[in-house]
């Protein structure tokens, strides 16, 4: 069993990097890996609430990030200093993460066995 | 100890950003790809010192960035071929590729 970090740092509706990623999360965590999920960057905007994914022509995110306590994904950080500089607090949240400081962060990157950015 | 490879130019990606935001002091970077071009930017010069750095030979060598390189005095950049890319792999604990 593996602890795999999977990062998310881009925005949810420009790429099909999240898609990637959350397929790739789902994936490990039912091949009983423990896996922890990071948002970084412009990736905190996939926590935003009220999101209608569909006008942008994009799956519901949001609703699959409520999924991941089925899959046993119990970490789920979010990049305090990102929040910040977005203007995001956490109560706006529309899961309940930990807000994490850089250094908590690559803490956690040290300590996975692999990580993965999306 | 992790080996950070950014694969894309700062100027239009933040792997970059975002991997100096997390790394810790003891790891180490490759610039590969448009990745390299960090190297003609002093403020990304600065921000990269403190690490080992890394850019592939021929990524460099296509690009006619020699000259530049070998006028980079303040920090020091190892210029390698895909062996020792390898062998980097392998010395660190583990690569994250942002």
């Amino acid at each position: 069993m593996k602890k795999i970090s999977i990062v998310f740092r881009h925005s949810p509706y420009g790429t099909t990097k999240t898609r990637e990623g959350i397929d790739f999360a789902l994936l490990s965590a039912s091949f009983e890996q423990q896996v922890s999920l990071i948002f970084c960057d412009e990736a905190v905007l996939h926590l935003l609430p009220n999101q209608q994914a569909e006008l942008a022509g994009s799956k519901d995110y949001v609703s699959v990030f409520k999924a991941f306590e089925l899959y046993e994904i119990e970490t789920i950080l979010a990049c305090k200093q990102s929040l910040d500089t977005l203007g995001i607090k956490q109560q706006e949240l529309a899961i309940d993460v930990q807000i994490a400081e850089a250094e908590a962060i690559s803490e956690s990157l040290v300590h996975a066995d692999e990580v993965l950015v999306f | 100890m992790i080996l950070h490879h950014i694969q894309t130019s700062a100027s239009h990606d933040n792997a970059l950003r975002m991997c100096l935001r997390y790394i810790t002091a003891g790891d180490s970077l490759i610039l590969t790809a448009d990745a390299v071009n960090a190297l003609l930017y002093p403020d990304w010069l600065n921000l990269i010192a403190p690490f080992a750095v890394y850019v592939l030979k021929d990524e460099i060598r296509a690009r006619g960035l020699e000259p530049k390189l070998a006028s980079i005095s303040n920090i020091q950049i190892n210029v390698i071929d895909d062996t020792e890319f390898v062998n980097q792999s392998l010395r660190h604990t583990k690569v994250i590729t942002w």
